[in-house]
C-alpha cells in the first residue's frame, strides 16, 4: 500500500477502523451493488503513472514477490540474481491463469506481488482494468534480443505492459508404433481417431481455447468468429469424429503418453517435448497444421508493486541470453532471447519442439486471444461436447 | 445408564418428574441457544455475506474488460436461462447417478467397518484403526487420486498379481466412481462409528438375554443408535459430491463431466461470473430439493414401518412354524457364532484398510523413482528428498499447508462443536435454521464462496490481508459444517434428560457443558477435527483464489506443477505433509492425555 502507485482506497464513506463497520459496509454493499462499484472506482488511473517515474534503487535485503506457475522459473536465474541484486525472491504459484487474472482484477493493487507472469491473451483485460503498471523499457535493455515470433502481437503490440518470458504453440503426439504415417494437419489428426487401435486411447485438450479452436485452425476460420453457424459446425465435427472415441480431457498427457495408456493427444509444445523424452522412442510429435496457437507467458508488472525497480532488475536479469537459457534448461520453453539458443547444452533433447517457430511462417500461428462473445459461444459449445461424452 | 451416576435423593423423583412433565427435547431454556450463536455469526459474516453477494452477480451481466467483473447496472434473469440449458441438465443427470450410487456405496461399505471399530477393536487398536483410516487423507488429494491411475495402468503394479488393464476402470464411468468412493469414505466412516460407539454394549447383550433375534437386536437397538451416523454420513457424501468436480476427474476420463465443471468452468475458464453464479444457485436449489425429497420419503417410511412393524409379523410366521425354544444366550454354539461375526468383521476391516492405503504406498514408492515424470518409473533414488530442502517454494507451501490446517481446525473444533450441540439441544427455530445454514454452507460450491471472499476481502482493506488469517477463515467455513454434523451424529439421539438432571441439581449451564456434555461429546469432536484438517489439507479452489503473498499451500503447489509435469518432488513433500500432519497429531493426543490424567482421556477420546 506504499510507494508511488498506492491505489486509491474505494470510497464508500465508511470509517475502516472498527472491526463491525465492515459488516455494515458489506451488507450495505449487497443491497446496492456498491462494493462493485467501490471496487471498480479506483485502478485504471495507476497505469497513468510515468513509466519512467519508478524508483532506481533495487535496496538489498527487500523481497521480491513473484506470482507464476510451480517449478516455471529456473532456480539458477533466481539464484544468481539473488546473489548479484541481495534481493530475495520469492515465488507464490497460481493453479490457472485465470484465477490469476480473477485476482489481480479484484484486488486492484493489493495482490501483494511485485511481478506477474501472465498469459499474453489476458493482457488486454488487465491493461483495460487499471491492474498493470507500464514496464520502464529503458531498463530492459536486452529486450533487443528477443525474437519477433514473441514480440509485439496483438494483446500488447507495444510491449508496454508484457514483456515475453517463455511461450509455446499447439500441436498432436502420437506413437508411431500404433498410429502408421504423417500426420500433418487437424484434420489429419482427428481422421485417425476412427482408428481401430487407438480407439479409446486419445485424449484432447480440457480447454475451449485449445480444442474448440483446433477445428478453426483446420479450416480457415477465425478462432475468434462469433458466428453461432460456426460453432454448430464445430460441434458436429467433433460430435462425429472425436466423441466416440475420446478417452480423455487432459491439458497435460504427458505422463499418458509416456505409459501408453494414451497413444494419440493433443498437446501443448512443452508436454509433448517431456512426453517424447520420458516415453517410448516411438512418440512422435508435430505442429497443429494448417494453423495452430501461439501462447506466450509475460513479466507483467501489477500495479500495487512494492519493488518495481527490483521487478525490473529481475526481468532484464532472466532477458540476458545465459539466463534465458538457463530458464528454457529448466522448464523446457522458449524464452524468446534468439541468443541463448547457442548456449543451451548440446545434448538436450528435442530442441525442435522448443523452438517451434524455426522454419515456420509467421501466419502460421494465431496468438491466443480473448474476445468476450467467441469466448462465450466457444465455451458453451466445449461445455456441451463434455456433457455429450459423458452421456 | 450414564444417569445413575447422578447421586442422591433426588435422582428417581427428578427421572420421573421429567417424563411425566416434559415430553420430548426438555424443557427449552434461553441458554441453549447460545451454543449456536458462534456458528450463526461466523458464517453470517464469511459466508452468507461472500455467497448472498456472489447470488446477487447471477441477475447482472459478466464484463471481461474494465474492473468490474460483473455489470448489476440492469438486472436481469437471462443468465437463468441461459445456465439452465441442455448441457446443464445433462450433466446434472450424469452427477446425480455419481453421486447417489458414490453416497450408496460409501456407506454400506463404511458401515461394517465402522461397526467393527466400534463393537470388534479395543484399546491400542482402535488408535491404530482410526488412524489408519484417516492418514492416507492427509496425503493431498492429487497424489492420492492420481496414485490410482499408476496402480491401475495396463502394465502398472497391480500386473504382478495377475491384475490386467486395471480392471479396465480407467478413464470410465467405474473409474469416476472409484475416485469418488475412494476419498468420501472417512467422511462415512466416522460419523457412524462416532454414532454407533455411544451406544452401550450392555443394551445389546439385554436385549439377547431377554430372547430377541439377532436380526431384531439390530433392528430395534443398533440400527435407532446408528440412524444419526447413517443421515450424517449420507449427507456428508452426497451434498460435497454433488458440487465437487475434481474427484471424478482424475479417473473417470470424458465420462466424469459433472455440473461442478460447468460451474467452474463459466466462473473460471469462462471469466463469466454472473453464468457461474446463476448455474451455483440453480445447483443448491436442486440439492435443497432432493433433500427434502428425502427427508419426506424417510419421515413416510419411518412411518409406514411402525405401522406395518414387519419384524413382529416375521417373529409371528416363525412362531407358527418353529418351537421358540431357543439356546441360552452365551452358551457355547451362540458365542461360536458371535466369534465368527466377529472374524468376518475384523477381516473386512483389513481390507479396507489395505485398499485406503494402497494408493498412499504407491505414491511413496513413487516418491523415490529419479525419473522426471512422476508416473515413469526409471530407477531408485532419494533424488528427490534430498531435492527437497532446496526449494524454497515447495517448503514454503508445506509449512503453510501445515498452519491453515491447524488453525482452522482449531477454529472448526471451538465452533462446530458448540454447533453440534445446539443442532440437538437449541430450541426448535435455532434447530431448524442452524441445520438449514449448515446444509446450504455444503451445498454451496467452493468456487462460490472464493469469489465472494474474495471481493469481501478487498473490500475490508488492510483488516483482511493477512493471507493465512484469510485461509483459515474460508477453510473454517467447510470446516465447522463438517464438525457439527459429526458431533449432532453422536448427540442426537441421546437422552435429553441427562443433561436436564444435571441442571436440575444444579450444575450451571457451564458446567453442564464441561462435565457432562463434552464428555459425551469428545470422540465426536476428535473425529470432527480430523476430518477439519482433512478438508482443509486437499483445499485447492478456496486456497488458490484467496491466498496472497507467501501463502501458496502444497495442494496448489502440485496442482501447479501440473503445467510442467508431475516429479518425485511433488511425491515426496506429500509424504512429508503426511508424516508431520500425524506426528503433530500424536503429539496433541499425546499433550492433551497428560493433562486430562492419561489413560482416562484417551479412552473417551476414542469412545472406549
Amino acid at each position: 500500500m506504499t510507494g508511488p502507485t498506492a491505489p486509491r482506497r474505494p470510497s464508500t464513506g465508511l470509517t475502516r477502523r472498527q472491526f463491525g463497520t465492515s459488516l455494515a459496509l458489506l451488507s450495505g454493499g449487497l443491497l446496492s451493488g456498491g462494493l462493485l462499484s467501490a471496487c471498480g472506482s479506483n485502478g485504471s488511473k495507476g497505469t497513468s503513472a510515468a513509466a519512467t517515474s519508478y524508483p532506481t534503487a533495487v535496496s538489498r535485503g527487500s523481497t521480491l514477490h513473484v506470482y507464476s506457475w510451480a517449478d516455471y522459473i529456473s532456480p539458477d536465474a533466481i539464484k544468481s540474481f539473488q546473489d548479484k541484486t541481495g534481493v530475495t525472491v520469492q515465488v507464490d504459484t497460481y493453479d490457472s491463469a485465470e484465477q490469476a487474472v480473477a485476482k489481480l482484477r479484484v484486488t486492484q493493487g493489493t495482490s501483494g506481488y511485485d511481478l506477474v507472469v501472465m498469459d499474453g491473451s489476458y493482457v488486454p483485460q488487465l491493461s483495460s482494468a487499471g491492474a498493470l503498471l507500464a514496464w520502464d523499457k529503458t531498463r530492459l535493455p536486452s529486450m533487443e534480443g528477443l525474437s519477433q515470433t514473441f514480440l509485439a502481437k496483438a494483446w500488447d503490440p507495444t510491449n508496454t505492459y508484457a514483456i515475453p518470458k517463455s511461450g509455446g504453440s499447439t500441436g498432436y503426439v502420437w506413437d508411431s508404433a500404433v498410429v502408421t504415417g504423417a500426420i500433418t494437419t487437424w484434420d489429419d489428426f482427428y481422421a485417425r481417431f476412427a482408428d481401430a487401435a487407438v480407439d479409446g486411447r486419445t485424449s484432447v485438450i480440457d480447454g475451449a481455447p485449445s480444442f474448440i479452436s483446433s477445428y478453426f485452425w483446420g479450416h480457415a476460420v477465425s478462432d475468434q468468429t462469433t458466428d453461432p453457424a460456426q460453432y454448430q459446425a464445430a460441434e458436429k465435427y467433433f460430435t462425429e469424429k472425436v466423441l466416440p472415441h475420446l478417452a480423455q480431457f487432459n491439458s497435460y498427457p504427458r505422463a499418458d503418453l509416456a505409459k501408453g495408456t494414451v497413444v494419440l493427444a493433443q498437446a501443448f509444445t512443452g508436454d509433448a517435448r517431456g512426453a517424447l523424452i520420458d516415453g517410448p522412442k516411438t512418440l512422435k510429435f508435430a505442429l497443429g497444421g494448417p494453423k495452430s496457437d501461439l501462447y506466450v507467458d509475460h513479466w507483467v508488472l501489477p500495479n500495487g508493486t512494492k519493488s518495481p525497480a527490483a521487478a525490473h532488475a529481475f526481468v532484464e536479469h532472466v532477458l540476458q541470453p545465459a539466463n534465458a537459457a538457463a530458464e528454457t534448461t529448466f522448464h523446457g520453453y522458449f524464452t524468446g532471447v534468439t541468443a541463448s539458443k547457442d548456449l543451451l547444452p548440446a545434448d538436450m533433447p528435442h530442441k525442435e519442439i522448443i523452438f517451434f517457430d524455426e522454419g515456420v511462417p509467421a501466419d502460421h500461428f494465431e496468438p491466443a486471444t480473448v474476445t468476450p462473445a467467441a469466448r462465450k459461444l466457444s465455451l458453451a459449445t466445449f461445455e456441451r461436447l463434455k456433457a455429450l461424452a459423458a452421456k | 445408564m450414564r444417569t445413575t451416576t447422578a447421586r442422591g435423593p433426588h435422582r428417581t423423583a427428578g427421572g420421573r418428574l421429567r417424563t411425566a412433565g416434559l415430553p420430548g427435547r426438555g424443557r427449552p431454556r434461553p441458554t441453549r441457544n447460545l451454543a449456536g450463536l458462534p456458528a450463526f455469526v461466523w458464517l453470517a459474516a464469511f459466508f452468507v455475506l461472500p455467497a448472498g453477494l456472489v447470488a446477487v452477480y447471477s441477475l447482472g451481466e459478466s464484463s471481461l474488460f474494465g474492473s468490474s467483473p460483473v455489470d448489476l447496472s440492469r438486472p436481469t434473469t437471462d443468465r437463468y436461462q441461459e445456465a439452465f440449458s441442455d448441457t446443464f441438465r445433462i450433466v446434472l443427470a450424469n452427477t446425480l447417478r455419481l453421486s447417489v450410487v458414490g453416497t450408496t456405496l460409501c456407506v454400506l461399505l463404511a458401515l461394517p467397518v465402522a461397526y467393527a471399530i466400534a463393537t470388534r477393536i479395543h484399546g491400542r487398536w482402535r488408535y491404530l484403526v482410526v488412524a489408519a483410516v484417516v492418514v492416507p487423507y492427509w496425503t493431498p488429494f492429487l497424489l492420492r487420486t492420481y496414485a490410482w491411475r499408476i496402480l491401475l495402468d495396463d502394465r502398472g503394479p497391480l500386473t504382478a498379481v495377475g491384475v490386467h488393464d486395471g480392471f479396465g476402470l480407467l478413464d470410465t464411468r467405474g473409474g469416476a466412481q472409484l475416485g469418488v468412493v475412494y476419498n468420501y469414505l472417512p467422511l462415512a466412516i466416522l460419523p457412524i462409528f462416532v454414532a454407533l460407539d455411544r451406544l452401550d454394549p450392555a443394551v445389546r447383550r439385554a436385549g439377547r438375554d431377554l430372547g430377541a433375534t439377532p436380526w431384531r437386536v439390530f433392528w430395534q437397538v443398533t440400527l435407532p443408535a446408528v440412524r444419526p451416523g447413517l443421515i450424517t454420513a449420507a449427507l456428508l457424501v452426497f451434498v460435497p459430491l454433488m458440487g465437487d468436480y475434481v474427484t471424478p476427474s482424475v479417473l473417470g476420463g470424458v465420462r466424469a463431466t459433472v455440473v461442478g465443471n460447468f460451474v467452474y468452468d463459466s466462473f473460471l475458464a469462462g471469466q463469466d461470473w454472473a453464468l457461474g453464479a446463476a448455474a451455483a444457485v440453480i445447483l443448491v436449489g436442486v440439492v435443497a430439493a432432493l433433500l427434502a425429497l428425502a427427508w419426506v420419503l424417510s419421515a413416510l417410511a419411518i412411518r409406514v414401518l411402525r405401522i406395518v412393524r414387519p419384524l413382529d409379523i416375521t417373529a409371528r410366521l416363525r412362531a407358527r412354524t418353529t418351537t421358540p425354544e431357543r439356546p441360552i444366550a452365551g452358551s457355547g454354539s451362540e458365542r461360536r457364532e458371535r466369534d465368527l461375526w466377529g472374524v468376518a468383521l475384523r477381516g473386512y476391516t483389513v481390507l479396507l484398510v489395505a485398499f485406503l492405503w494402497l494408493p498412499i504406498l504407491t505414491i511413496v514408492s513413487s516418491s523415490f523413482n529419479t525419473g522426471n515424470t512422476l508416473a515413469v518409473w526409471t530407477g531408485f533414488g532419494t533424488r528427490w528428498y534430498t531435492a527437497v530442502p532446496h526449494n524454497d517454494a515447495l517448503l514454503s507451501s508445506i509449512a503453510v499447508s501445515l498452519r491453515v490446517a491447524a488453525l482452522s481446525t482449531v477454529v472448526a473444533v471451538l465452533i462446530g462443536t458448540l454447533a453440534g450441540i445446539a443442532l440437538v439441544r437449541a430450541g426448535r427455530a435455532t434447530r431448524t435454521g442452524l441445520n438449514g445454514l449448515l446444509v446450504l454452507v455444503f451445498t454451496t460450491p467452493e468456487i462460490v464462496t472464493a469469489v465472494g471472499l474474495l471481493v469481501l476481502y478487498v473490500a475490508a482493506g488492510t483488516i483482511a490481508s493477512d493471507g493465512t488469517a484469510r485461509l483459515v477463515i474460508a477453510h473454517s467455513v467447510i470446516s465447522v459444517t463438517v464438525v457439527a454434523f459429526v458431533v449432532r451424529a453422536r448427540l442426537a439421539g441421546l437422552d435429553p434428560r441427562l443433561p436436564d438432571a444435571a441442571a436440575d441439581l444444579g450444575a450451571a449451564p457451564g458446567a453442564v457443558l464441561r462435565k457432562v456434555l463434552l464428555p459425551l461429546t469428545l470422540p465426536a469432536v476428535a473425529a470432527g477435527a480430523m476430518l477439519a484438517s482433512t478438508t482443509s489439507l486437499d483445499d485447492v479452489v478456496t486456497s488458490s483464489m484467496l491466498g496472497n503473498v507467501g501463502t501458496t499451500t502444497l495442494p496448489v503447489y502440485i496442482y501447479s506443477t501440473l503445467r510442467t509435469g508431475l516429479k518425485g518432488d511433488a511425491a515426496a513433500a506429500g509424504v512429508l505433509l503426511t508424516c508431520l500432519v500425524a506426528l503433530s497429531t500424536a503429539l496433541v493426543v499425546a499433550l492433551l492425555g497428560r493433562r486430562r490424567q492419561g489413560a482416562a482421556a484417551f479412552r473417551s477420546l476414542l469412545g472406549g
